[in-house]
This record gives C-alpha cells, structure tokens and sequence, in this order.
C-alpha cells in the first residue's frame, strides 16, 4: 500500500467516523433496563419525567439486575439498573469493551422484605432462622414456633439481583435450598404468598400488598424492626440495600439531565410514593 | 408452565365431571359427592405427579446449565505493500500480496460448578485444529479466593499473553510478546490469589511451574520454569479512573540439544568489546538461563460524552536462549530423536509496547494506536554491524512498529466486531552494511525490509 492509498483510507475512516457521530447526536431516546425489584419505580420516573420533557423518550423493561448489567456491557442499554452492586467480574467486562468501570448511581434504598401469608401466626424471625430456613435447614413452621406444617419457600430467579443479593447477604453467600421454587418476578413472588398460608417469600418492600411484612432481628437477642422509612433510613431494619443505576460513563447531556431529576426532591418523591426509600 | 398445566388438568377435569353429571343426572346425591371427591383425588395425585417431574426436569436443567459453550471466528483480508510479508501456514509466502485467512476459529466448552472448573478450547483454521486451553481449575470453598489450575492454560506473566485474542485492539499480540511467549500457552500447574470481595480485592497474585515449551509437548529435559505475576487494580470510581499494572517474572532453563558430533554441541555468548559471537563447544546437554523481568501498566478513564479512554504498555527485559537468527527461545529438539542441528545463542533483549485506546461511544468506535519495539540484542546497536567482521546476524537486528486502527462494535448485533489496522514495522537501519546478507538492513535500502501490512478483519463471537 502506497502512501497515497494509506492517506486515502485513512481520510475514508475519518468521514465514515464522522457520519456515524452526526447520526448518534440526533438520538434523544433513553433506554433502561435491569432490575426486576425496581422495575415499577423506574416506569414512573419514565413517564413523569416525560411529561414533562416531551423530546425524551425513555424505555424501560425488567429481566433482572444481571440481564441490565450484561445489557449494559454489551452496549444495548444506556443504563441498567440493579438492585445489587456490579460484580468486579462485570466491572472487568465493561472496562474490557468501554475501557471505563461505568459510573455508579445511588438511587433509591429498599428494605428486602419477608413476606408471609395473612394467616401466619409468625410475626418476627432473626436473620439466623431466615438463613436456615432459605438453606433447607429448617423446613418445619413449629421449628420457629408456628404450627406443625411444612414451610413452602418462594425466591427470586439467579438473574435477579434480589437473588443474588439475599443469598449473599442473608445466606453468606450458600445455596439456596432445592426446594425453593423460583419464580419471575417480585410481584409473582407476592401472589404466591398471598394464597399459600404456609409459604415464605422475599423482595422488595414496595411489593407488599396482601401479604404480612415479616419484623426481623438481627440476632436471637436483638429487637426485631419491620422496613420502615425510619428503620431503612437508619439502617436498623437488618436487611437494607441501595438500589443503584449504572451508566457506562459519567452520565452527560440528556442522561445527566434525567439522573440529577431522579436524584432531586420530584424523583425521590416517587421512591417514597412507590413504596421505597429515598436516599437523601 | 407448571401452574398453567395444572390448570389445564383442572379444567379439563371439571368438564369431564360437568359432562359425567349431565349425562347421569339420575345419579343419587351421595354417589355424585363420592365421585367428586374421588375426581379430586385423582387431580390431587396428577398434581403430585407433576410436581415431581417438575422437579426432576429442573434438576436436570440445572445440571446442563452449568455447561457453557461459547467460541469466536477471526475472518480477514489482508494485504501487504509488497510480495514476501503475508505468512500463510506458519510461512512467508513469496507470491502472495493479499489473501483471505481465518486467523482464529474458536470452540470453548466451560463446565462451571463454582469451586471448579473444567475448560476445553480448541482452535479450528485452514492450518488444521489445535489445542488451547485445556486445563482444570479447584478453589478452595472457606474464602473461594485461592485457586489451582493444572494443565494447557496462560502464562501468568504480564498483561498481553493472558488478553483475549478475541478483545485484541490489534491483529496480533506485540512483537516481544510473540517472541517470548509463542501460543500464549503452556503445560503447568498454577496457583492463583484472588478475592472477589474483602479488604484484598485488589491484589492478584499468580504463580505457577510449567513445561516451558509451550502447550505443544516439545519438552526435551527436566528442568521446569517458574512463572509469576503480582498484579494489583485499584478503581477510583468516583473520579472515573482505574489504574491496573503489575510485575512478573520468569526463571527457566533451556538444554542446548545441538547434536553435531564434531563440535560436541556449540553455545555462543556475545563479547561485548568486540560485538562478535564466541563459540563454546562440548555444551551439548549443559543448560542457559531463559529470565525474563518486566511490568506493566493500564490506565482507564471515563472520558466525559465522547466515552473511555486506555494507556496502556509493558516491558519485560531478559535472557533469552535463541538460535542465530531466530527470536523465540530455543525449542527446536524432537524429544524423540533430541535430533537439532542448531547451536544455542544466548542473547539480552529488551522491549516493550504501549496502545492509546480512545472509545467512541456514540458512533460505538474505538480508534487505537500502538507502538512496540523488540530489540533481542541489547549489547549491540545498528554501528556494530560491518560487512566482514562481525559474526552478528539477522537474529540481533532490532524492531519496531508502529500502528494505526479502528475498530466498530456493530450496534444492532453486540457480538460482531470489524477491524481495520495498519501496521508498519521498521528495523533498525544498519549504518555500516553495504553487501551481503544484511544488506536489505542497510541504512539506504528503502523498500528491502518493507513489512506494512493492511487488515481487515471480521469477528462474530457467541
């Protein structure tokens, strides 16, 4: 290849290059897509804040906290959000093909809650008994004093971040039992307890409609808290967590536009009007 | 699907009972209550039924998901300034300017049980099928950070040996790379440490003792070689930077195998007063050293709107036992016949290589420029090169390239990759060479040495 040749394909990539920006700038679409537990609270900052800025189209869809983040890395989302923090395994594939490790958004906070049935005596549990239960260990109601009758398990599928984050941080990171059925969605999980009286289910706190929210301890001697804006605000409910939103990069234009309303008093106006926590 | 089946029975039930009672309507009221309740049952035991084979049916799926299959092929076009440059089937081919090839055609199958870890890849070109990774890995199950991994697997040395091909901002690893660790792989056995999480999270440290011939079983003595790397990332999130880097060694031995019988074996060991190669004979069966010291560095920041930007480089300095004019160490013995007929030379290199990576998020380009240079002879420079009096060769003639390229991320499908890369390697211009074999290195040959290679290359990955 003659110099000529070089100078010519290289002028080439620079005009192809810069078609390709142009076309880009024109976008003014915003696409979400992640967690599950979050999936409500991000529809209504969507369609709130669309109306209020008619030249933004904002798409949300669920899936999970992990199908968000692969979205994410490969390139098919501009946020995914989580209701876990990114794993260093995924950190280490979105710098591999962005060479950035996103950028990390606090958005909300949820309490992951216990849900039980309307009729189950149980009121309180500690963290120790939810483990056993959720490991198999425990498999009988009248092993945490409630009637004599097997415990039915509900949780989330292994690509919700609910999932992942329960059985890291309640499970110290161990199988769940085989006998819990999985099932695609929080609300699918609610419906579930709502008509089995002898079931245990979990998720997020914005979820809880016709279920009983189980007070949990601590430890066996600790005062036992059902998630509250008061106990998720200072962290003495035992199971709380963010709800984070990742980007890519540090969010600009439109993106940071849409990021700085969530993070302001109307977006975490609807956290709390959801049924979640606001982060301030 | 489970509910939805048993509903399906339900219903199905309740309108055979519906249809049962129509048809029998002069039935007493307590045999129709018994005939509920047995249809009840029934339904009951199906619904048990289910339930069971439900649960086989997930176990089952639960075992096959932890088999991964996954792979990528390299398809490209490339064209070379001149005739002699292409390398096709591991060779120069002196009538061929511009071909097609598959560079890498990879099939990986992973089973993946958590604390362990099997992994078969092979790689399928026109040059035939070859072996990769193949090797399998244990952590232990109290802090799941220590590991061991036996069998054909990355060296732990550095950063680019152990980079997926498949991520590669250019076609190929760098030259220095390529020299010391030709395929990448090798037969050991290595120990890992690396938390996920935990106040050690950001250090890596790896160590292992392989073959020191590559994956290709050529080991022709005893002697293994230990490798190492200490690798730390720290990630300032907040700021949008994440500096990685490193330090690694390698402390082998290579056997000189030269089978001529007249000599006894030859080893040669450069004088550094005269710049000439002194033969030692009798050395066949006596070892050389093959040490190799390097670090490296990767910086990776968000760029605000245009998207992330990489710096990243190594340099590894060393002894390397070679023959004259090769630049790999010294491997040539058939282990079957130890039948070589080249003399050892032990060489002092040095070289490194850096690539400036900018993302550009919005059109899903990244643009990347690279330079490496080579040099396998530190003790001589391009003046210690004469027509006549030295006893240097193409083997101690240094290099370096440099290289300009783009790479496009096919929005509409994430696993499809375009390459266009140029590259154009230089030697070192030997200033005091008019004739012979060195000529075409000569400070005044301008097209001799031409190596400029234009790629093109397209990469779908599943």
């Amino acid at each position: 290849m003659n110099s000529k040749t070089l100078r010519l394909c290289m002028a080439g990539l620079l005009v192809a290059a810069s078609f390709m920006l142009i076309a880009a700038g024109g976008k003014k679409t915003i696409t979400v897509k992640g967690s599950d537990t979050m999936v409500i609270l991000a529809q209504r900052w969507a369609e709130e804040y669309m109306t209020k800025h008619p030249d933004i189209v904002i798409q949300v869809t669920g899936g999970g906290s992990g199908v968000g983040i692969s979205a994410l890395i490969n390139g098919t989302t501009d946020i995914a959000d989580a209701s876990r923090p990114m794993k260093k395994s995924e950190m280490e594939k979105l710098k591999l093909r962005f060479n950035s490790l996103g950028s990390e958004i606090k958005s909300a906070k949820d309490g992951v809650t216990l849900y039980l049935n309307e009729s189950n005596p149980i009121n309180e549990l500690s963290i120790d008994q939810i483990k056993a239960i959720y490991l198999g260990e425990i498999t009988n109601w009248k092993d945490v004093g409630g009637e004599d009758a097997k415990i039915i398990l509900y949780g989330r599928e292994n690509s919700s971040g609910t999932y992942v984050y329960f059985r890291d941080n309640v499970l110290d990171g161990k199988d769940y039992s085989s006998l819990m059925q999985s099932l695609p969605g929080t609300a699918a999980v609610v419906n579930a307890v709502s008509k089995d009286k002898l079931s245990i289910g979990y998720g997020g706190a914005a979820y809880a409609k016709g279920v009983k929210m189980l007070k949990v301890k601590k430890d066996a001697g600790s005062p036992a808290y059902e998630p509250t804006t008061e106990t998720i605000k200072n962290n003495t409910y035992p199971i709380t967590r963010y709800l984070y939103m990742y980007t890519r990069a540090k969010p600009t234009g439109e993106m940071k536009d849409y990021i700085d309303w969530i993070l302001g008093d109307e977006g975490q106006a609807i956290v709390a009007k959801v049924g979640y926590f606001p982060v301030k | 699907m489970k509910k939805a089946v048993s509903i399906f029975i339900m219903i199905l039930a309740l309108f055979a009972f519906s249809s049962a009672q129509q048809k029998d309507s002069t039935k007493a009221p307590d045999q129709a209550a018994t005939s509920t309740d047995e249809n009840i049952t029934n339904l009951k035991g199906e619904v048990d039924g289910l339930n069971e084979s439900y649960a086989e049916t997930k176990a089952t799926v639960g075992a096959l998901s932890k088999i991964k299959v996954s792979g990528y092929i390299q398809a490209q076009y490339q064209v070379a300034d001149v005739m002699n440059v292409l390398s096709l089937n591991g060779f120069k081919s002196p009538g061929v300017r511009q071909a097609f090839l598959i560079k890498r055609g990879r099939l990986k199958t992973t089973y993946d049980a958590g604390l362990c870890q099997y992994v078969l890849e092979i790689d399928v070109t026109q040059d035939g099928v070859g072996l990769k990774d193949a090797y399998a890995s244990f952590k232990e199950p109290w802090m799941k950070a220590l590991g061991l991994t036996i069998g054909s697997q990355d060296r732990p040395f550095g950063y680019e040996v152990g980079y997926s091909s498949s991520m590669l901002e250019s076609p190929e690893r760098s030259r220095i790379i390529g020299n010391l660790f030709p395929k990448e792989k090798d037969l050991g056995a290595m120990l890992e440490f690396a938390q996920e999480e935990g106040p050690l999270s950001f250090l890596n440290v790896k160590a292992g003792v392989f073959n020191g011939m590559t994956n290709i079983l050529n080991e022709n003595d005893d002697n293994k070689d230990i490798i190492g790397r200490l690798g730390v990332k720290l990630p300032f999130q907040d700021i949008g930077l994440d500096v990685d880097g490193g330090f690694s060694g390698y402390s082998g031995k290579v056997t000189d195998n030269d089978s001529n019988k007249t000599t006894g074996g030859t080893a040669y060991t450069l004088d550094a007063g005269s710049h000439s190669w002194i033969a030692a004979t009798g050395q066949k069966g006596k070892t050389f050293d093959r040490q190799y010291f390097g670090g490296d560095l990767q910086l990776f920041y968000a760029t605000p709107v245009i998207g992330g930007t990489c710096l990243k480089g190594e340099y590894i300095q060393g002894k390397q036992p070679t023959t004259s004019t090769g630049a790999d160490f010294y491997n040539d013995a058939d282990p079957k016949t130890a039948a070589v007929v080249a003399p050892l030379y032990n060489r002092e290199f040095a070289g490194y290589y850096v690539y400036f990576i900018q993302n550009i998020d919005p059109a899903s380009l990244q643009l990347v420029v690279k330079y490496d240079s080579w040099d396998p002879n530190t003790k001589v420079n391009a003046a210690d090169f004469t027509n006549t009096t030295t006893t240097l060769n193409a083997g101690d003639i240094a290099y370096t390239t440099i290289g300009f390229g783009l790479l496009y991320y096919v929005p509409w499908a994430s696993n499809i990759r375009c390459m266009l890369f140029y590259e154009m390697p230089k030697n070192e211009k030997l200033t005091n060479v008019t004739s012979g074999s060195l000529a075409k290195y000569a400070v005044n040959n301008t097209s001799g040495t031409n190596l400029n290679l234009l790629t093109f290359r397209v990469q779908v990955k599943f």
